[in-house]
């Protein structure tokens, strides 16, 4: 083999090493990037939602009107826990709800970790998708976070931690959630006859 | 080299790989903030407009505001409004940018250092009115508006001190005001039906840019050129000695030398005189035109075919503005000028931008305005113990060689309430951050002939928080509340705590004042057009009220009406010190009087004329550059008898070769991080006292011109080719 012939052979494995390599670190990287991390109170569904009962609309109260369902504002969890447990946070227990309470006394808004994210060539309407499955099973709205919003963020109401399923990282998204991926979305629009065209979603 | 079939698919899939794999992004961390406080109504990433009033000039333009998320993204007109029709100009626009201006005060400045510490202020501020009132007439207040209800306050409370107040504002509308007193009664500003005219003559006013109404006159503007019920374009000629954006709009721009203004509307009173017309003093038919040709370097046959034009015309107009007011005659000039509408057999209507509502307890408006020469006089008598500076820049607009800095470092109290740091916040002992218009309550009670029928009618605009407030801050208006409170009884007798309260105790009624916030005025339409304002953001448990009540009007006084009527029996001229050419300083179309500089689309914003950005330049004119070999970029100095000034050098073919001209507003050097450049032409001006008013002659200031060499940079929009190295673009 000559020397040429040699070092080409060098290079082109040097390449595929690089690649390799490459698609590897990024594939961790993204899988970390998606995957749950610690928010910045220890917020639990399964106790507000599972236990307590308290309907979805409560606290995203964007989500019947608007596009975005948005996160109540420090304000809004206030109005509960300034009575619920305050004796336990007075006494210096319950740490996550001191860390709220802490928020509140400081004026400063919680930066939450956004689990489910939609890529911004998406535009997706949480009112349009409401509307039309409580328009399919008018009961859905008694229990809205079992029959509405489980069918995209599943049973939130065992979750104690907020996650998003994680599959194959979609890699030129970043997206590692299958119920936001556009599968999912033209499955479901299949399946019950929503609008297929491609500036339903994408405009 | 030679590559096998396979090996080229190798190549190919590895390199592709490594391609795809290089492409894919790591993906920003995405944070979902829960706001502190979410009204029900707010729907998150989505907007709601609220109806406010604009308070960037006296104009009082009804504007929506686009909030999303708590955060005001834009305004637009309210198209019912009689006063703007929907439109907004570029002042209004920008001054999202003061809002969320990063060199906003956060806190309070104790003798420079900063403080939150406000009950301490309420108190300090108590003991200076208290203070104040056991000794009249040694306390002072600057201020650069009296309006509505927060001017009303001030007026109330400046006379429960015994302090005057000093209204400072380039450019001055004193000499206009003193004018239409001797013609009305009433110490005004005239009011142009521009739109109902069909040959309107203006001498020297900017009334589509500065001024009190530059979007209502723009308006008007638009309907004199274009309206529907029209039989032909209107026609505008302007006298002036400088082309500015009103000028150059013109049909026919006739150069008169600085000043003279009122001169040629002697002239052309003359003339109309000659050819029959009646009314015209006495003493002015005596002067011949060719003196007046003489005073104003414009040919008699101009005034004469001129006048032949306005006698042909169905609805001739005469306008005047702030800038014939800036002359030591500026008085004069005004009136000679609505003179000559009365000649046309024009009515000389008038219109108030500023009047006071009246307060719980309050009788009559206390007369507590002085001159700026008042003002001066008494500080350099030392008679202040106090001085309030309430959202102005003395140092900054005073001409150098009055010495404010010196003036106010005497005194003992020094304020500053301000919502940015200035020249003049530097030398207070305490400086209180105050809100902008956004975040505060407010209004502002207009009486004019604005709508359709020219009947007289007194417009009420409300001024609504559109977004929370900035921490830190408060309004003007409450501080002086707080203060008054803690200064005892004799102070804040009958007041409430809060402008939100005294704004709304002009409408008891719930359902006018719920229509009040809808609508943000009181207006002759009956009816709003939902659909402008929330599109389709209708919130289900928060539907439209059902605009049930109109409200009316509350009744409003002028502060002004103390000016005393002038007598003018005979021509003057203007009076100008130095040697050289008359300096014009004039009002930017982007920065205004200077306040608007720490705002970076302003700055950005190209002059109408010379298209400059981010840079003051001397205007020269032609005949001048062509006799000292100035060419444009060159550096030059003007040189007055109180100071210099230097920049870039702007020959041009539309000012009078009598006059140089710069703009206003560069020059700071404390105000920002986006005004820290250019120079100010204030600066350099004699301190002038105008005849009959006491205000400042703005332009009364002769400089000479030299060359200091070099160039200078500008960057501009009319030759940018110019602006690059020419071998890197040889034409």
């Amino acid at each position: 083999m000559s020397f040429e012939q040699k070092l080409l052979k060098t290079i082109r494995a040097l390449i595929l090493i690089g690649a390799i390599f490459g698609a590897i670190c990024l594939w961790v990287v993204q899988w970390w990037l998606t995957h749950p991390k610690k928010q910045p109170i220890a917020f639990s569904h399964k106790i507000h939602v599972g236990q307590r009962q308290i309907s979805c609309f409560f606290c995203h109260t964007g989500v019947e009107h608007g596009d975005i369902a948005g996160v109540p504002s420090v304000q809004d969890c206030m109005q509960c826990h300034q009575v619920v447990a305050n004796e336990q946070v007075v006494a210096n227990e319950r740490p996550e709800i001191q860390k709220l309470t802490g928020y509140w006394e400081r004026k400063q808004p919680i930066e939450w970790f956004k689990v489910y994210k939609v890529p911004k060539h998406v535009h997706f309407s949480h009112k349009v998708h409401i509307a039309f499955l409580a328009k399919r099973n008018p009961d859905a709205l008694k229990d809205p976070g079992k029959f509405i919003c489980a069918q995209c963020h599943g049973d939130v109401s065992q979750m104690s931690t907020i996650a998003a399923p994680v599959g194959t990282v979609m890699l030129l998204t970043g997206n590692a959630n299958p119920n936001t991926s556009m599968g999912f979305c033209v499955d479901c629009h299949h399946a019950n006859g929503g609008p297929m065209d491609c500036t339903a979603c994408h405009r | 080299m030679d590559i096998s079939r396979k090996e080229f698919f190798q190549w190919s899939v590895v390199t592709g790989a490594a391609v795809a794999f290089a492409g894919c992004g790591i993906p920003p961390h995405q944070a979902l903030v829960s706001q502190l406080e979410l009204p029900e109504y707010r729907l998150p990433g989505e907007a709601k407009w609220f109806a406010t009033t604009c308070q960037e000039c006296a104009g009082g333009c009804g504007v929506s505001v686009r909030v999303i998320d708590g955060r005001a993204k834009k305004l637009e007109g309210i198209p019912q409004h009689p006063i703007n029709h929907g439109k907004v100009c570029a002042q209004g626009q920008s001054s999202l940018q003061a809002l969320y201006n990063p060199d906003r005060l956060t806190s309070i400045l104790k003798n420079q250092n900063p403080s939150q510490d406000w009950n301490e202020v309420f108190k300090t501020l108590a003991s200076q009115l208290n203070a104040a009132a056991s000794n009249k007439g040694s306390m002072l207040w600057i201020a650069d508006s009296l309006h509505g209800t927060t001017g009303a306050l001030m007026v109330l409370l400046a006379e429960r001190a015994g302090a005057k107040i000093c209204v400072l504002d380039f450019q001055s509308t004193t000499a206009v005001r003193t004018a239409m007193k001797g013609l009305t009664g009433k110490a005004e500003l005239p009011y142009y039906p521009i739109r109902e005219s069909d040959y309107v003559v203006n001498f020297g006013s900017d009334f589509l840019l500065s001024g009190d109404l530059p979007v209502h006159y723009a308006w008007s503007y638009g309907e004199f050129r274009q309206g529907k019920n029209r039989d032909h374009r209107g026609v505008l000629v302007s006298f002036a000695p400088r082309m500015n954006l009103t000028v150059s709009n013109s049909d026919q721009w006739i150069p008169v030398r600085p000043g003279t203004e009122g001169w040629a509307a002697l002239g052309l009173g003359n003339a109309l005189s000659a050819l029959g017309k009646k009314g015209w003093p006495g003493w002015a038919t005596s002067i011949s035109l060719e003196s007046i040709s003489k005073v104003t370097g414009v040919e008699p046959d101009i005034f004469e075919r001129l006048a032949k034009r306005l006698l042909l015309a169905k609805r001739p107009l005469a306008v005047a503005g702030a800038e014939n007011g800036s002359y030591s005659n500026g008085v004069w000039n005004t009136e000679m000028i609505q003179k000559l509408n009365q000649l046309l057999g024009v009515p000389v209507q008038s219109f108030e931008p500023n009047l006071l509502t009246t307060l719980p307890g309050q009788k009559g408006i206390p007369s507590v305005i002085i001159s700026i020469e008042a003002a001066v006089s008494q500080f350099q008598k030392g008679k202040f113990e106090s001085v309030w500076v309430l959202e102005t820049n003395p140092r900054y607009l005073l001409p150098k060689k009055l010495d404010f800095q010196g003036l106010f470092s005497k005194v003992k109290n020094k304020v500053v309430f301000s919502p940015f740091p200035n020249e003049t916040s530097l030398l207070a002992d305490w400086v209180i951050p105050t809100q902008t218009w956004f975040e505060t309550w407010g209004d502002r009670l207009i009486r004019g002939p604005f709508g359709d029928s020219n009947k007289v009618s007194t417009l009420y605009n409300l001024q609504q928080p559109v977004v929370a407030e900035r921490p830190g801050s408060k309004a003007l208006g409450d501080i002086l509340l707080m203060a008054a409170k803690n200064a005892g009884a004799s102070f804040s007798k009958e007041l409430p705590s809060s402008v939100h309260e005294l704004v709304k105790s002009h409408f008891p009624d719930e359902s006018v004042w719920e229509n009040m916030l809808l609508r943000a005025g009181t207006w002759d339409e009956a009816s709003l057009d939902w659909e402008l304002y929330l599109g389709d953001n209708t919130h289900p448990l928060f539907p439209p009220p059902v605009v049930k009540k109109e409200g009316k009007s509350p009744s409003g006084a002028s502060a002004w009406n103390h000016l005393d009527k002038p007598e003018i029996s005979e021509a003057v001229e203007p009076k100008f010190f130095g040697e050289g050419q008359v300096l014009i300083p004039f009002y930017s179309p982007a920065l205004g009087d200077g306040s608007s500089a720490n705002r970076p689309w302003m700055q950005e914003l190209p002059d109408p004329l010379t298209t400059v950005t981010w840079t003051h330049w001397i205007e020269l004119p032609m005949s001048l550059c062509k006799q000292m070999e100035i060419e444009r970029g060159d550096v030059v100095r003007l040189v007055s008898e109180s100071g210099a000034l230097t920049g870039p050098a702007y020959p041009s073919p539309a000012l009078h070769p009598d006059a140089v001209a710069v703009p206003v507003g560069q020059g700071h050097d404390h105000y920002g991080m986006f005004a820290d450049h250019g120079e100010n032409p204030l600066s350099i001006l004699n301190p002038v006292w105008q005849e009959g008013t006491g205000e400042l002659a703005w332009v009364s200031t002769r400089v000479k011109v030299e060359k200091v060499g070099g160039k200078a940079r500008m960057t501009t929009w009319d030759e940018r080719v110019n602006n690059y190295p020419k071998d890197l673009m040889p034409l």
